[in-house]
């Protein structure tokens, strides 16, 4: 279970990407319709937190959520995102949560549930975090609940099921020889 | 099997007996029994074909394997005292992009010192002196991705240099080069020689380097040594073998004499018609405002390709030459019409239903052109299932790939790859072939299928154009070569003509030479896109402040700007970052505007929407303007939380601005006790950043040339844009961290933020209390005071 130098970097390096995409995904969110429903702009949310799931899908470490998750957030911070330093911080909450999920599979779980699960639970970190910063809290307890229903089901699907479907196809190229994804097979994947 | 690693006491330096070496989920060793050894001052050239295990044996010499790269050694492997030191083996590897861990030239050279544990105060002299023994003159201040190839590879020597080891291997460092750049290289391992260092060279253009090297070293294919002599000498008797292994183009003589390639019959082929033609054709990477604005000023355009016309026939095997940066790529891709010209015109041949796509084009990374995730839906260009049309059958005999149709491209080895992107172009017909450095880094032996496939196609009245540093190949299978230097055209004609021309071989730096010490320049194309300060802000007081507690102060104040409700508070919280950027990080009011505007746009945006649908009481005043219905208490909504929102994002404005990333990454070892390997591991994947932006415009490209037959459901597209963009980024990762882990960063080293020292100070002074405290007291005082 102990980091390599090169699960690091390499987490560095997708997670940076990942920080990239989020910086576009900001600005096409920006361009929704303003008079969405924020249930419905909700759909959104997972892929701001795709890094918290791709990367300990392919490293299966502790902590690899938290760390891409605030190395992907710091990267569209510094790129320029409009939410400024808070790129960083909601990321570092999103990660938190996933990295519970990956927690409570004694980090050996990697199943598509387990993915689908903690990627959930990084909805619950973006919730928090949204209600304190974003004005959720302003919104009715039935718009709330619908609020953090979506987010929970787009984490899934955007950054888990995505992250899942990505990382098997990589692992198929035979790229990922010396990542612990290639070393669990047959044990719970 | 089991390894016993001894440390010795003398002579020889390093020595492996009956060494064999299997990499996991292989079935056969890549290196069979063994027995090397290197002493004092030796100077050793291996070489043999790809696949022999040449690198394998130098990282265990290295003592890279088993350690950092994972294999099953078996055998002995004595070390000297000398050679146990860490940082006493110095290792240049193969890929310049792949090799670096920091941002600038002087900071990459320290990292390996700090790695040792050397004064700080001792590394700028250890720096400079590196770089000028490595030939190196840049300053140590200039970002290292902005080096050319070369350059990169003399900064990689340089940081082996510095750290003063007392064995150097070289494993493929002119690999990814081109002959400038090789000779660049070459004349400084002479120089090394000359001082009688001891090194060990892998390389596999080595005929310049059969003058240096004393000794050498061959492997054959299946691992096994297969000689060690004096250079001379093994040459002598060895040339049949080396034929006989494809590390010799077949039929050279001994003394590498030329002349039986270009004496070749000239090509029988009669021309056709025109395909292809370009009548003044330029080109100009500047954007079209910077055009206008250069135009206006009467000042020149740096033209990537100038003043070029050219006629392409059906029957030709045209080659085009020239140093890298010459234009060669883009003149290739301006005939394939990926890119227009900016002035000029380019004459295609029109697609018809018979011929959908008249010209195919073949990118340098093979990688680039895949879409599908099995060989031979790719080779079908669609997706087929069980049922493998016989077409695609013969494709996969031809290209020896049969065996492999059920593997994802990706997987396939570089050699492998290559031949299913040419059998992929040559599966429909096309009037013209395109390739942009088809034989690069291949072995012999898939070159040679390329280009004699080509030569078919050529002799069945197709034109051929490519490009290439590869002269052999030139004089060899080309009817015509193009010489382009700085976007012009310097030689068209017979490759004989060339032949026997070589002042303007010289000239075009198309042969690889040693001897001559080629000045290396900065190419001045490449701007610093990425996360880099300015210096007056660096030396600002924000800019001197710790990095670390900035960032705390940085989250503290977005925290507090949370809590303000009334619009003076917003405007307040939202000037105390505007004047930190003018007082504190020195920026001027129309930088600070410059910075802050596309922002601003953002957030009149949010509050227009707060303004138009924000719910409202039934007695709040409201305005009719068309068919919104604005409000008051909507636009002060909107306002208060557009202003924190400003507030936040000018804050970290004020971060970026005045923060160097690499300084963070100090700081968070140094004051915040995180174990180096994450620090430093992370900075090193965050640099390779700048890559990406160039691999997605290639792969857009590519599916662009594909046709509408790859346009397919978003999850496919996704899966095959992230499949070749992360086994890229994997594989340079992994090879980053090895590279890393040559240079002494492993162990106590990565896990200790003590047990290395710190080229950059990022101390902890009053400074950072006192700025902490007067951002949270400005903060609070609004919140308090202001209403």
């Amino acid at each position: 279970m102990q980091w390599k130098l090169r699960d690091i970097v390499v987490a560095a390096v997708l997670a940076t990407a990942c920080g990239a995409i989020y910086l576009g995904w900001d600005l096409l969110y920006k361009f929704l319709p303003p008079s969405i429903n924020p249930v419905a702009a909700a759909g959104f949310n997972g892929l701001w937190w795709i890094a918290g799931g791709i990367v300990p899908y392919i490293i299966r470490r502790p902590g690899a959520a938290l760390l891409a998750e605030s190395i992907g957030g710091f990267v569209e911070f510094a790129l320029g995102s409009p939410y400024g330093i808070q790129a960083f911080t909601i990321g570092m909450a999103q990660g938190l949560f996933i990295e519970l999920g990956f927690m409570m599979g004694g980090y050996r779980r990697y199943t598509l549930p387990w993915m689908l699960w903690a990627t959930a639970l990084g909805g619950i970190g973006n919730y928090i975090y949204s209600y304190f910063y974003y004005g959720v809290d302003k919104l009715t307890l039935p718009v709330q609940i619908g609020y953090l229903v979506v987010t929970m089901i787009s984490g899934a699907i955007l950054a888990g099921l995505l992250s899942k479907l990505v990382g098997d196809a990589v692992k198929r190229t035979g790229a990922l020889r010396n990542f612990e994804i290639a070393r669990q097979v047959g044990k719970a994947s | 099997m089991s390894v016993l690693t001894r440390t010795v006491v003398e002579d020889p330096w390093v020595a492996v007996h009956n060494l064999s070496v299997t990499y996991p989920g292989q079935a056969n060793p890549v290196l069979r029994n063994i027995d090397f050894s290197l002493c004092e001052g030796e100077a050793v050239l291996l070489i043999g074909p790809s696949g022999s295990g040449k690198s394998t044996l130098a990282m265990v010499m290295a003592g890279l394997i088993p350690q950092s790269v994972e294999a099953r050694v078996s055998g002995e492997i004595l070390r000297s005292k000398t050679l146990a030191v860490p940082g006493s083996i110095g290792y240049v590897f193969q890929d310049p992009e792949a090799q670096f861990c920091q941002l600038s030239v002087g900071q990459e050279i320290a990292f390996g010192l700090e790695n040792l544990g050397v004064d700080p105060v001792t590394m700028d002299p250890r720096i400079q002196e590196a770089l000028t023994t490595a030939g190196l003159a840049v300053d140590p201040e200039a970002p290292n991705y902005a080096l050319s190839g070369g350059m990169k590879q003399k900064l990689a020597l340089a940081s082996a240099l510095a750290m003063d080891p007392a064995l150097i291997i070289c494993d493929e460092p002119t690999a990814n080069l081109d002959p400038e750049s090789t000779s660049l290289v070459f004349a400084q391992i002479a120089e090394l020689v000359k001082a009688k260092r001891t090194l060990l060279v892998i390389e596999h253009k080595f005929e310049a380097l059969l003058a240096i090297m004393p000794r050498v070293a061959l492997l054959d294919r299946h691992g096994h040594l297969y000689r060690v002599g004096p250079t001379q000498e093994v040459m002598r008797e060895e040339w049949d073998w080396l034929l006989a292994e494809g590390l010799i183009p077949a039929g050279m003589q001994p003394d590498f004499n030329r002349d039986y390639l270009v004496d070749r019959q000239t090509s029988k082929v009669p021309l056709g018609s025109e395909i292809l033609r370009a009548d003044r054709v330029r080109y100009t990477y500047a954007k079209k405002r910077l055009q206008k604005r250069l135009k206006r000023q009467n000042e020149p355009i740096a033209m990537a390709i100038d003043e070029v016309s050219l006629s392409v026939q059906g029957g030709e095997f045209v080659a085009i030459v020239g140093p890298n940066g010459s234009g060669k790529s883009t003149l290739l891709s301006l005939l394939a019409g990926i890119k227009n010209p900016t002035e000029g015109t380019v004459k295609r041949p029109r697609a018809s239903s018979e011929m959908p796509i008249p010209i195919a084009f073949g990118f340098q990374n093979p990688e680039h052109q895949f879409v599908y995730e099995r060989v031979i839906d790719e080779l079908a260009n669609r997706y087929v299932g069980d049922q493998v049309p016989s077409n695609v059958d013969a494709l996969l005999g031809e290209f020896s790939l049969t065996g492999h149709g059920e593997m994802s491209p990706f997987a396939l080895s570089q050699g492998q790859k290559r031949r299913l992107s040419v059998a992929a172009m040559v599966r429909d017909p096309h009037l013209a072939y395109l390739l942009d450095e088809p034989t690069f880094g291949q072995d012999a032996g898939t070159q040679k299928k390329i280009v004699e496939r080509l030569q078919g196609l050529q002799a069945e009245g197709r034109a051929i154009v490519l490009t290439t540093h590869d002269m052999d190949l030139v004089f060899r299978y080309a009817t015509r070569v193009i010489v382009l230097v700085e976007g012009k055209i310097l030689f068209d004609g017979t490759p004989l003509a060339l032949y026997q021309d070589p002042e303007l071989m010289r000239q075009a730096n198309l042969l690889v030479q040693t001897g001559t010490r080629s000045k290396a320049s900065m190419p001045l194309t490449l701007k610093s896109r990425f996360i880099q300060v300015d210096r007056h802000q660096a030396e600002s007081p924000l800019g001197r402040l710790n990095p670390g507690l900035k960032l705390v102060t940085t989250i503290l104040a977005m925290m507090i700007s949370i809590f303000a409700t009334h619009i003076w508070q917003g405007v307040a919280l939202g000037v105390v970052p505007m004047l930190l950027l003018w007082l504190g990080a020195r920026l001027t009011p129309w930088q600070i505007v410059k910075r802050m505007a596309p922002f601003i746009l953002f957030f009149a945006f949010y509050t227009w929407t707060l303004t138009a649908y924000s719910r409202v009481g039934p007695n709040t005043p409201t305005v009719w303007f068309l068919w919104y219905r604005l409000s008051w208490v909507g636009l002060h909504n909107g306002l208060v939380l557009a202003f924190r929102m400003l507030a936040s994002v000018a804050f970290g404005v004020v971060y970026v601005s005045t923060t160097d990333v690499t300084q963070l990454v100090v700081s968070l070892t140094r004051n915040f006790k995180v174990p180096p390997k994450f620090s430093y591991g992370s900075l090193a994947g965050i640099r390779v950043f700048p890559l990406f932006e160039e691999e997605w415009n290639k792969l857009r490209q590519a599916r662009h040339l594909r046709g509408k037959e790859t346009r397919r459901a978003f999850f496919t597209r996704v899966v095959t844009y992230a499949l070749p963009l992360m086994t890229q980024s994997i594989r340079i990762g992994e090879r980053v961290a090895v590279a890393m882990e040559s240079r002494g960063f492993r162990d106590g080293v990565a896990n200790d933020p003590k047990a290395r020292t710190y080229y950059l100070d990022t101390p902890v002074s009053i400074r950072d209390g006192l700025y902490m405290g007067l951002v949270m007291l400005c903060g609070l005082a609004i919140l308090m005071y202001v209403r």
